[in-house]
Formats: structure tokens, C-alpha cells, sequence
């Protein structure tokens, strides 16, 4: 385990592809959980691929004194229970793939080699894990697409990517639940709310370890399920197949 | 019961703030939180409030409010001041930042341009009445998370009045237009000459900036490893260089992850100043290690700690001139002009 510092009251362990896949994260993870993330000097984990962040409060632990705890953590004997994978649920989601949405997909088949009508087909036909939750409130990383699809990210990032664009970059596909600036690929948008706030500490619709197939609708279509899906009482376990 | 507080022309971007929501970046929720934080604290000792109790923050202009119901008393936290103005219109009189004053029933505040820097806030005796989401008064735009400024704000109390005239006068704003990093964790990506670059020379701040952070134009940051790197945490100060070359620096509504190459991180200690940058600023970095950037927190705290609340009696008692300052230390036994000196005490 490697670790890179992100300033004085944060640091990002980076594992090996052997040390990840023997599950070093996790005991990690647990460990900082029984130390207590959220009370104490510790404010906060991310998990991201084959990279754990950590982060602090300055004022009650100094970086030193944190690498040696984590250190500490990953080569203590012993590993224990690891964390548990929750059992991913199954969802599908709408999607329109039209010009007016999908803003690169003249890019992406330009790049592809493919026409337009094959970069969707090929982003319809797989299914995706959720492999992370982060980003944004909500944000979804999925993988993986076809390595056609793997495109690197925009050189510029958006200002602005709306709200449900559904995108792709480095080989993984994403829903932004938010307008907010990106550097992915749009190819078209979604009209499931994958953040809401009513719904307290549920509010993020998505888990680590669901799947999710897209399904190509029209214009007429997504504007009518933007409506309804926001309706209070709707329930968007409908989207979850059987 | 509190008061009702009618906003009768926005600040600009107003959002209520307190110190963030932490503990929930695995759900990809920033953390939010006051771009000043200093000045939240101080604002909120002068009140006698929790120093992390949530302030109204704004960018540039701060509103025009009118207490609509009961008494509110507050302090400006900033560059900045403000006019109270009576029921008839009239500038009853003019207030600068962190001194408490007393608004009525019927009375308005017409808070004026930061002058200072780029972000001030309006605190009130007791705490606004927020709603809370995830343990966190915050307000973070993009999700809507936290309590929306509307038309109508509300105080918890109403107040009695006692508070006002308390001031805190060696609290300087002390901007800095150069901040401290510390090395960030791609900084080899970029060459021996870009990372002298970014050392030494300056950038200035482009005016779309907001809470998420602020773009920086200057001479090109190249990297020799390129511009995709594995997504990976992400924390406000942080320095991110996309492949146009031009450095990002985010701050408190950041993203949680992102994929840019990282070549430093704002310490600690500076990052308020960070948010007090505005477009069109000449900004510049010192890189330093660990050691200083724990040093230099360690003096702010220090400072911080030192910031004495003093009560401005002259005021209230309409008294000109105490003979020296003017300001007496609030938190002393023998502030009260004419009171015994130790050893005078009769029994």
C-alpha cells in the first residue's frame, strides 16, 4: 500500500491489484469503522478503484501520526471480518438517446468509428455494476462498457452537464443525478431521480453492487417520465426487474 | 418563537452555511460548509453563539432584510458593512462588521458590497431556525440539500437586546493572495519546469467562480503522464489540472472524486483566503511541507483563540469616551465603567 498526500488533513491509500483483490481495503475500511469515521479525528472515508481516501480533522491528528495508524491498520494480524457486499439489486433504467441529450454522441461515433445508432446500441446492450458511489450525491460509476466505448475524458470539462445526462469515459459509464460541471461524454439522459433528500439516509436510490441494463425511449417518453417519476408517491422500485 | 426576517433584495448566491457535512463522501455528498470559516467563528463569539452555528453567506452584495416580527440582534462577518435603517427609511445608523447590533420590529438592514475579499455573513443572536439533513445546517445548491433561502427568515429566539454593541476590534481580514501548498499526490506528473511554474509565477482568477471552486488562467501546466488519472478522493483545496493546462482549485462543494491530475493542495490554514478569491485576482502559491502547514494552523488557532469580545458600552450608555480605547473586555468581572478595581472591594 502506497500512500499519497491530499494536503495536511488528507491522504489516499493506493493498493496493488494483488492487495486489492486479497481484500486489503476492506480490512482497512472495517478497521477505520470500528475506530469510528464521523466521531473522533476521523471525517470521512472514499473508496474509489483500488484506492481508499482518507481524511481527517487538522486540528486533532497531524498526517505523520495518521500514516503510521494506517500502516498499523492494513499489516496487523488477524484480518477479521471483512465487510460485507450487499447482494446488488437489478434495475432498468429508461433512457433517451436523442441528438437533443446525448450532446457527443456525433463526437463519440466520429471517434468510434461507429455511426451514431452502434454507440447506442453498444451502451444498451451491456449490463453495469455500480462499482462506486461518489462525485456527486448520488453519482453513480458503472462498468464496464464495451472497449469501444472507452473513450478518455473531454480535454475541456462542461461548465455545465445537465442534470440525467448519461455519460462514459475511461471505459465506464455514469448517470449525473445533478447539473454540475464534467468531463464525460454525454450520450443521452435518464429520467430516474437517483438522489433525494425526502428520503433521509436512503436518500441515494442506488447501492455499490446493483446492476443496471438501459433502455432506449423517445423524446415524447422521457418527457412524460420526468413528470411522473417526481410525483410524490411514486415508487421506483417499478424499475426494478424481476 | 424567533423573529421573521423578510429578505427584500437577495445577497448575491445566499446560502445558509455552518461548518459542513461530514462523514457522507461515500455517498458522493460534499461537504459544504462556510468558504470563511474564521469568520463564522468570530462572528458567532461576538454573539455569544455555538462558533459553529450557521451563518448566512453571500458573494459580492449582501441583501436588504427587514424584521418583520420581534428583534433581532446580529453581526456581519467580513469586509463589509451595513445601514440600519428606522421604519420611516431613514439610516438610523451605520454598523461595520463584527459589532453586534439591534434590529426591531419594522427596521431594515441594507448590507453593502464585501469590500474585502469576496464573501461575508450575517449572523443572528441564538442561530437562524434551519432545517438539518444529514447533521448539517449547510446548504449545497446542486442537490438542494438543507434549508433554501426564501423570502421569510427565521431566528430561534427573539432577542433581548443585551447582546448588542459587543465588538471584536484586533480581528483583521489579513487576506492573503498567496497561499500555501503542499506538494499534491500527481505533482510528478508534471515536469521539473511545470511545477516551477506553478511555484513561482501568477494566475489570475476567472470570474465564474463559485462554491465548487475557482479556475485559474496563467501559463500552461503541462503533464508529462497526461490528464486521466484513476478517479480518487478529492477534498476542498485541492489543485486539479485538466488537459487545458489551467489549474482548478475546488473548494467546499466539491465533487467527492474526481480524475484530473492533482499537483498540490492548499493547506489548511490558507484555505479561507482561497474563498475570499474573486475573478480577476493575482494569485500565487508557496510550496511548503508538512511540518509549516501544521505550524501554520497552529498560529491561526493561536490568534483565534486571542480574539477578545469587548463590550462597546459607550454606546449604550451614551457616554463619548471611556478615556482610552473606548472598548472594554467583555468577558472581564470589572468592565462596567466605574466599577472597583481588585483590592478596592468594600465589604
Amino acid at each position: 500500500m502506497e500512500m499519497l498526500r491530499l494536503g495536511d488533513s488528507a491522504l489516499t491509500c493506493v493498493f496493488s491489484k494483488t492487495e486489492w483483490q486479497e481484500g486489503k481495503h476492506k480490512v482497512l475500511m472495517k478497521r477505520l469503522g470500528d475506530h469510528g469515521v464521523a466521531g473522533g479525528y476521523l471525517l470521512d472515508i472514499v473508496v474509489s478503484f483500488g484506492r481508499v481516501s482518507v481524511y481527517w480533522d487538522v486540528r486533532k491528528k497531524r498526517l505523520l501520526e495518521v500514516e503510521e495508524l494506517l500502516v498499523g491498520m492494513v499489516e496487523e494480524e488477524g484480518v477479521g471480518e471483512v465487510l460485507e457486499v450487499s447482494e446488488g439489486r437489478y434495475w432498468d433504467f429508461p433512457v433517451c438517446y436523442d441528438g437533443l441529450y446525448g450532446l457527443d454522441l456525433e463526437d463519440c461515433a466520429r471517434e468510434s468509428g461507429l455511426s451514431q445508432e452502434e454507440v447506442v446500441r453498444c451502451h444498451e446492450a451491456e449490463e453495469y455494476e455500480v462499482l462506486l458511489i461518489g462525485f456527486l450525491p448520488g453519482f453513480p460509476f458503472m462498468g464496464h462498457t464495451v472497449p469501444s466505448l472507452n473513450f478518455r475524458r473531454r480535454k475541456t470539462p462542461r461548465v455545465g452537464v445537465p442534470s440525467g445526462s448519461v455519460a462514459v469515459a475511461g471505459g465506464l459509464t455514469a448517470i449525473y443525478p445533478w447539473e454540475s460541471p464534467g468531463g464525460w461524454h454525454i450520450l443521452g439522459v435518464c429520467p430516474v431521480p437517483l438522489f433525494c433528500p425526502e428520503r433521509g439516509e436512503d436518500a441515494c436510490l442506488l447501492r455499490v453492487g446493483d446492476k443496471v441494463k438501459f433502455r432506449g425511449v423517445g423524446v415524447d417518453e422521457y418527457r412524460d417520465m420526468c413528470g411522473e417519476m417526481l410525483r410524490e408517491g411514486y415508487d421506483l422500485e417499478v424499475l426494478l426487474r424481476e | 418563537m424567533g423573529s421573521k426576517v423578510r429578505v427584500l433584495r437577495e445577497g448575491m448566491m445566499m446560502s445558509f452555511q455552518d461548518r459542513g457535512r461530514l462523514g457522507f463522501y461515500g455517498s458522493g455528498v460534499p461537504r459544504s460548509g462556510a468558504l470563511d470559516e474564521q469568520l463564522l467563528r468570530m462572528g458567532n463569539r461576538i454573539l455569544g453563539n455555538d462558533e459553529e452555528e450557521a451563518g448566512l453567506e453571500f458573494f459580492y452584495r449582501g441583501p436588504l432584510l427587514r424584521v418583520d416580527e420581534g428583534e433581532v440582534c446580529m453581526v456581519l462577518a467580513g469586509g463589509l458593512g451595513c445601514e440600519v435603517r428606522g421604519r420611516d427609511g431613514s439610516v438610523r445608523k451605520r454598523v461595520d462588521s463584527f459589532e453586534s447590533f439591534c434590529v426591531r420590529s419594522g427596521e431594515s438592514v441594507d448590507v453593502g458590497e464585501v469590500r474585502e475579499g469576496t464573501v461575508g455573513y450575517i449572523l443572528v443572536e441564538g442561530g437562524w431556525k434551519l432545517e438539518s439533513f444529514l447533521g448539517s445546517f449547510s446548504f449545497y445548491g446542486r442537490a438542494k440539500l438543507g434549508t433554501v433561502v426564501g423570502d421569510i427568515l427565521e431566528t430561534r429566539s427573539v432577542s433581548d437586546g443585551r447582546r448588542e454593541g459587543y465588538c471584536m476590534v484586533d480581528f483583521c481580514m489579513g487576506l492573503r493572495k498567496k497561499v500555501r501548498v503542499m506538494w499534491g499526490p500527481q505533482a510528478d506528473y508534471f515536469s521539473e519546469e511545470a511545477r516551477e511554474i506553478f511555484a513561482t509565477s501568477c494566475f489570475e482568477v476567472e470570474s465564474t467562480r463559485d462554491r465548487m471552486g475557482l479556475r485559474l488562467k496563467g501559463a500552461g501546466l503541462e503533464s508529462e503522464k497526461g490528464y486521466d488519472v484513476r478517479s480518487e478522493g478529492l477534498v476542498p483545496g485541492v489543485i486539479q489540472v485538466p488537459g487545458s493546462g489551467h489549474p482548478i482549485v475546488l473548494l467546499n462543494d466539491c465533487q467527492t472524486m474526481g480524475g484530473y491530475p492533482k499537483i498540490g493542495t492548499v493547506i489548511s490554514a490558507d484555505l479561507r483566503h482561497v474563498g475570499q478569491w474573486g475573478g480577476g485576482d493575482k494569485v500565487s502559491f508557496e510550496v511548503v511541507g508538512e511540518e509549516e502547514a501544521y505550524e501554520a494552523f497552529r498560529v491561526l488557532m493561536e490568534e483565534e483563540a486571542g480574539m477578545k469580545v469587548l463590550e462597546r458600552s459607550y454606546d449604550r450608555l451614551g457616554l463619548s469616551d471611556l478615556g482610552g480605547t473606548g472598548f472594554v473586555d467583555a468577558l472581564s468581572p470589572f468592565h462596567f465603567p466605574g466599577s472597583l478595581e481588585e483590592g478596592e472591594e468594600s465589604e
